[in-house]
């Protein structure tokens, strides 16, 4: 490709947006399955055998989230003065209640998120405990976090295109009008028995995308928990002992 | 009836010149078929009819859905082959030109052209894939994306995939037919660099095999209200719409 061309266009971007186009018929009022070309699933969930966290490149996730800050920052999504993750505060909030997985799931109107976490711990630690809530009390199968670019922060899924349709339908989940409205949520079959439902989140990395695999739809009560719950694990803020 | 949308982001990349010849060539292999201007420059009425600017035309129909069908159809001299123009209205005048407005308008449009025999209807769309023309994407089967064949016009390209994203979660029976290459130019290199970075970067399924290339004829034709495939030494033009007529067709097949 000419550097001229290569300036102005990304070409692992084009990429990504086009096998995503052409990956599904997206969803339609309510649900809408995969068509018999759709590649994505079958086998390609582990579903419970997650990868824990230590196998996740720390550094790389790092490097990618401070990319989206300042990405984010550019854009005009997140505010120069919004909290960085390194800054000094005091304790504003209970440490989270632990939650294990094979916890029982809770019902609907009775699920609350965990309590804010602290910034001490690294934030793919967070992450890691707030999944674990989501495979507990929410039910969810396996789950997958990522910038809104769709790079994957964690990912039990290891199923790239369903990050990418995740990013593509976060992106369409997003009210175009008016940035104070709330987020919007998309869901689409992509099984028998399963669903991924895309909650976009908005954070001090700019938008954070979490893709949850369950089996049926979620509750706009428990979406709205769950946006909460990995908006306080990403901005968390580090206290003073 | 399949409804197949002539769209794109830019503008002046070719969307009128590829509608009317994709639609003359699907009436010449003998399908019924409408070409309806939905561009509210009316290129395609101005192209086909001398009469264009005073004649009632689709958007007349989105502003006042009573307006009789049958005044709007102008036939041509091709038996097979008929035209709605742009109209006096334009879709600014149809609540600001937001997507939506005008759906259910459309909709109705396209299930009464249906009615009346037409297997083919071509929509020649403005610039742009938001108000109406968003519209006639979600009520369309099928879009195709004209793309000039140089430099400038690939940065476009995100934006577009990014679009027809958002439209296929509006529109999941949307086929996205892919881009075509035109105004290219062999002989110069910018040209060639272009159509080259698109097939590097786009599934093949994404983009035309066939291009249009740059022609003083199309603008001959455009001047005497005609096809290119109707003018003299039109021949191998109307061979290259024959080609991208028979891609469609392909591609609309593996969709069904």
């Amino acid at each position: 490709m000419s550097d001229v061309i290569k300036a102005w266009v990304d070409e692992g971007e084009v990429k990504r947006l086009a096998e995503a186009l052409l990956s599904r018929p997206i969803l339609g009022e309510v649900e809408v399955k995969y068509g018999d070309n759709f590649e994505g699933f079958a086998e390609g969930i582990p579903s419970q055998e997650a990868a824990p966290v230590n196998e996740i490149r720390a550094r790389e996730a790092a490097s990618v989230l401070r990319k989206a800050r300042e990405e984010a920052m550019h854009g005009g999504s997140v505010r120069p003065g919004q909290q960085a993750p390194a800054s000094p505060f005091r304790r504003v909030t209970p440490t989270p209640a632990e939650t294990s997985k094979g916890a029982g799931i809770t019902p609907a109107a009775e699920l609350k998120r965990p309590g804010a976490p602290n910034g001490n711990e690294p934030l793919l630690k967070r992450m890691q405990t707030f999944g674990e809530w989501l495979k507990g009390p929410v039910g969810a199968q396996s789950y997958f976090i990522s910038t809104r670019n769709g790079q994957p922060l964690l990912d039990e899924v290891k199923n790239p295109k369903l990050v990418q349709v995740a990013r593509t339908l976060a992106k369409a989940s997003r009210p175009s009008r008016s940035k104070t409205e709330e987020m919007g949520s998309l869901h689409v079959r992509i099984g028998e028995h399963s669903i991924l439902e895309v909650i976009p989140a908005p954070s001090q990395y700019g938008i954070l995308i979490l893709g949850l695999v369950v089996e049926h739809s979620l509750e706009d009560t428990v979406i709205r928990e769950i946006r909460l719950g990995l908006q306080e694990v990403a901005d968390a803020r580090l206290i003073r002992p | 009836m399949i409804t197949i949308a002539v769209s794109s982001q830019k503008g002046g990349v070719g969307k009128t010149t590829a509608s009317i010849n994709l639609a003359h060539s699907f009436a010449r292999s003998g399908r019924k078929t409408l070409l309806v201007d939905a561009d509210p420059q009316g290129s395609v009425g101005l192209s086909l009819t001398r009469q264009s600017r005073v004649l009632p035309g689709f958007f007349d129909l989105m502003a006042d859905p009573v307006f009789p069908l049958e005044r709007l159809i102008v036939p041509t001299r091709l038996e097979t082959f008929s035209l709605v123009a742009c109209g006096q209205s334009s879709d600014y005048e149809l609540g600001g030109g937001s997507a939506g407005v005008t759906l259910h308008r459309v909709r109705e449009f396209l299930r009464s052209v249906a009615a009346r025999g037409f297997e083919i209807c071509i929509i020649d769309t403005a610039a742009g894939l938001f108000g109406a023309t968003a519209d006639i994407l979600t009520a369309s089967s099928a879009v195709m994306i004209p793309q000039q064949a140089e430099p400038l016009g690939i940065r476009s390209v995100p934006k577009l995939m990014s679009v027809l994203t958002r439209m296929k979660v509006v529109n999941p029976e949307l086929n996205i037919l892919g881009l075509l290459l035109t105004m290219m130019q062999p002989g110069l290199a910018e040209s060639r660099e272009a159509a080259q970075a698109l097939k590097d970067m786009l599934p093949s399924e994404l983009l035309f095999q066939t291009m249009v290339p740059r022609d003083d004829l199309f603008i001959r034709a455009s001047a005497r209200g005609l096809p290119v495939g109707a003018m003299e030494n039109g021949a191998g033009a109307m061979a290259v719409f024959d080609r991208i007529r028979m891609e469609v067709e392909g591609k609309l097949a593996k969709d069904n």
